[in-house]
């Protein structure tokens, strides 16, 4: 029996989102039509048109305005309620409405998952009683969608943050949405989540703060230019527009500009309007309605019978909690810093997959996968670190590659383990080091030698080194590989960035110096292979070049030891060249007076075809440095 | 006795428990390489994702040319940023963009984001004027046309009021 997806739905008042488990991680459902500008996903508006289409979520929201009698927003707030919709002579309950919603979610979540969805957790607020749960389960019910659990949203949030893997605590979680605030205090211990205290104001939310900023807008545009752009439609729409693109920029900037060219025009002529705003002057703005929120979180704190210091944990939730004056507020207020790493305005949603997760199975029985902390690698020519195996790569793993000898008649190698990110091997942690020796004396880079990591699930590192000429092998075992403290982990990263630049400045060096040294060594080689070939003079400046690499080697000038590589390597293919020309020339002279196409084959294999086998070997050459 | 059934019974757990895992093995298998299919299909969308973004933020600049065009006074100033615009027009619509029609249409709220309407004799639904173009991106409506749709009057008027 295949394991079945269960989504995890956070049906909002105004927006909604949805998420679900992919490869072990909770992820976010995009809807079809895409986010909007702040990242919102489904709009939670549902609507008939006169000729009796439905439309759900964005398309709804659009056509809103002009359809205020068959358009439906925020029905949340009226689940488990007896109202009733009257649309178009139809009716609809509140839950009717909010199965519109889920049907689309459970469309575009089987659309991303390539497959068919059936189940759902669906959140809800802390104080909904049993008659608002039940709507809730219903309007899922008649969406198709089998309900499998209620999850309360403050608990949905603190899963997203790993709150319920153990400890005991008492956790503040402020969401702060669109139009509605909910402050809820919870202790959880035992595995299980505790409401203590719920509060909020239906009344207050983001779109306060974008009003708030969008009549400044307007405010100084009017005392600037005299215009009121509060009475043109088109002018109303773009500045709303940049009120909030500003507001979610000054999150991450401290000043932004608001440039609208044309936004309106006078006898005189168009009209720009072009300001900055500042952070400080958004504080400034939304600061009344950050303070509204002081009292439904005393409030909260009171009926809990707590004081502030006995919060353990903030966790906040929602869009506008993404503001760092809403988040300083609140860590003010309480003395305590929020936890984070996670979307405020996912954080419901993921939760709610997280829980959805545990119930279908696919948590519990997956093994809890570990990742290597730092880089795994061994030290290679010129001291230089070769990375094996990445940090942050799950385990278990197991990573070769093929290694060869750096010097002629090398029958050892030394294969020295190391943990760390930086570039040079002397600047990494040691875990270790063997040899494999009795290799058969070969020219370098002849042997070949197949190094193994392999680290198990518990972290144990096997390293095996073998020589696939003699089938020799040689084994270390290391168990400290990933057990170290994060402290540690952190340092070595920090270390790795900080001296990015110095360090790659050494490795260039020492591979510059590598490539050199091979050079000469083919170099050498190549004279060697074609000295009947090659007349004095290429052997002169043949031995020139070579002196001066070498030269240049004993030297500490990276950029003299290129330069004198670079002649080398050009010496070398004119050598090569020169080399292939003559011998075409003595086939030629042999072949003589035979014809052009009876010669073709012998001749033709030696000159032509053959030249470009040559070639190739040249390539291989310069392949082995 | 006693120690035979005992192993015997141990076996079966170990049995049980091999079996539970080789299981787990597989799914865990089928699991990584469904992810790894899924992988591949987000890579693709999220390529196209990202030009979307990148076009979407810069319809910004085909509205400041529209409102900019019509406010030069010299044909001749206004025939050199014309051509300027087209260039840009022909560059992005080379990626697939293309503008929503809208004026003298049926309302679509699947293209077209109302924001006002208007009374007039003109059948209800109808746009009567675009306030701000929308795009299409191969096919995906990456911005909706903002318009003001009509809304007919009848000698009798119904209690519709908005």
């Amino acid at each position: 029996m295949g394991k079945e997806k269960i989504i995890g739905i956070d049906l909002g008042t105004s927006n909604s989102e949805a998420a679900v488990m992919v490869g072990g991680k909770p992820t976010i459902i995009p809807s079809a039509e895409g986010a909007t500008v702040a990242g919102k996903m489904f709009p939670s508006y549902v609507a008939f048109t006169a000729d009796g289409q439905l439309l759900v979520g964005e398309p709804a929201r659009r056509q809103a305005i002009t359809n205020p009698d068959g358009t439906v927003t925020a029905a949340k707030r009226k689940m488990g309620t007896d109202h009733v919709y009257k649309i178009y002579g139809k009716e609809y309950t509140p839950q009717q409405i909010s199965s519109f919603i889920l049907q689309k979610i459970k469309r575009d979540a089987e659309a991303f998952l390539g497959e068919t969805v059936k189940k759902a957790v669906i959140t809800v607020p802390a104080y909904f009683n049993d008659n608002q749960r039940t709507a809730t389960k219903d309007a899922g019910k008649i969406a198709g969608l089998d309900v499998v659990r209620l999850v309360n949203e403050p608990t949905a949030a603190s899963m997203a943050y790993g709150l319920d893997r153990g400890g005991e605590y008492k956790i503040l979680v402020f969401d702060l949405g669109g139009g509605t605030l909910d402050v809820t205090i919870m202790e959880f211990g035992g595995g299980t989540f505790t409401v203590l205290a719920t509060s909020g104001d239906t009344q207050l939310g983001g779109t306060d703060m974008d009003n708030a900023i969008y009549e400044w807008i307007a405010g100084e545009f009017r005392k600037t230019e005299g215009i009121d752009l509060r009475t043109d439609k088109m002018a109303v729409n773009r500045v709303k527009e940049a009120a909030e693109k500003a507001k979610i920029e000054l999150s991450t900037v401290m000043e932004t500009e608001i440039n609208l060219p044309y936004v309106s025009a006078t006898q005189a002529g168009p009209k720009h309007l072009s300001m900055k705003m500042s952070r400080a002057k958004l504080e400034q703005l939304i600061e009344p309605i950050i303070k509204r929120c002081i009292q439904p979180f005393e409030q909260a704190l009171k009926d809990a019978n707590l004081t502030k210091n006995d919060i353990q944990k903030v966790i906040l939730v929602g869009g506008p909690t993404r503001m760092p004056v809403v988040q300083k507020f609140i860590e003010d207020h309480v003395g305590k810093k929020m936890e984070r790493g996670i979307d405020p305005m996912e954080c419901v949603a993921m939760g709610a997959a997280i829980q959805g997760a545990i119930l279908g199975g696919e948590i519990t029985d997956m093994v809890l996968l570990d990742v290597t902390p730092l880089t795994l690698g061994l030290e290679t020519l010129g001291g230089v670190r070769t990375a094996l195996i990445d940090r942050n790569t799950t385990i278990p793993t197991k990573k070769s590659q093929t290694f060869s000898t750096a010097a002629d008649m090398q029958t050892s190698v030394t294969i020295h383990v190391l943990q760390g990110e930086r570039p040079m091997a002397a600047d990494n942690v040691s875990l270790g080091q063997f040899n494999l020796v009795g290799l058969p004396p070969a020219p370098r880079g002849v042997p070949q030698i197949d190094v193994t990591f392999d680290i198990d699930a518990s972290g144990i590192l096997n390293v095996s080194a073998k020589d696939l000429g003699t089938g020799k092998e040689q084994k270390m075992t290391i168990t400290a590989s990933t057990k170290l403290a994060d402290a540690d982990v952190k340092k070595m990263v920090s270390d790795a960035k900080q001296y990015e630049e110095q360090d790659k400045a050494r490795k260039e060096e020492v591979e510059a110096r590598n490539v050199a040294d091979s050079l000469v060594y083919t170099a050498e080689k190549t004279k060697a292979d074609l000295a009947d070939k090659l007349n004095p003079d290429m052997v002169d400046r043949l031995n020139g070049a070579i002196t001066g690499v070498k030269a240049a080697l004993e030297g500490k000038d990276t950029a003299k030891i290129r330069s004198e590589t670079e002649k080398l390597q050009k010496v070398l293919g004119d050598a090569g060249s020169a080399a292939y020309q003559q011998a075409a020339q003595r086939q030629a002279q042999q072949a003589g007076p035979q014809t052009a196409s009876a010669g073709g084959d012998s001749a033709g294999n030696a000159a032509g075809p053959g030249g470009e086998n040559v070639v190739d070997a040249d390539f291989k050459v310069h392949d082995e440095k | 006795m006693d120690e035979i059934e005992k192993l015997k019974n141990e076996l079966e757990v170990k049995t049980r428990q091999a079996e539970e895992r080789l299981n787990q093995l597989k799914y865990l298998q089928a699991d990584f390489d469904n992810f790894r299919k899924w992988c591949a299909k987000e890579k693709d969308t999220i390529t196209s994702l990202a030009n979307e973004r990148l076009v979407t933020d810069l319809l910004v600049i085909f509205d400041d040319f529209e409102r900019a065009l019509p406010a030069i006074e010299h044909e001749r100033d206004q025939a050199g940023m014309r051509m300027v615009y087209k260039n840009l027009i022909k560059i992005l619509s080379d990626y697939g963009l293309e503008p929503i029609e809208c004026v003298g249409k049926k309302f679509d709220p699947n293209l077209h984001e109302a924001l006002c309407k208007e009374q007039c004799s003109v059948e209800t639904g109808s746009i009567l004027e675009e306030l701000g173009k929308g795009y299409r991106l191969n096919t995906k409506v990456i911005r909706p046309s903002k318009v003001k749709i009509a809304e007919h009057v009848m000698e009798d008027t119904g209690e519709n009021n908005g």
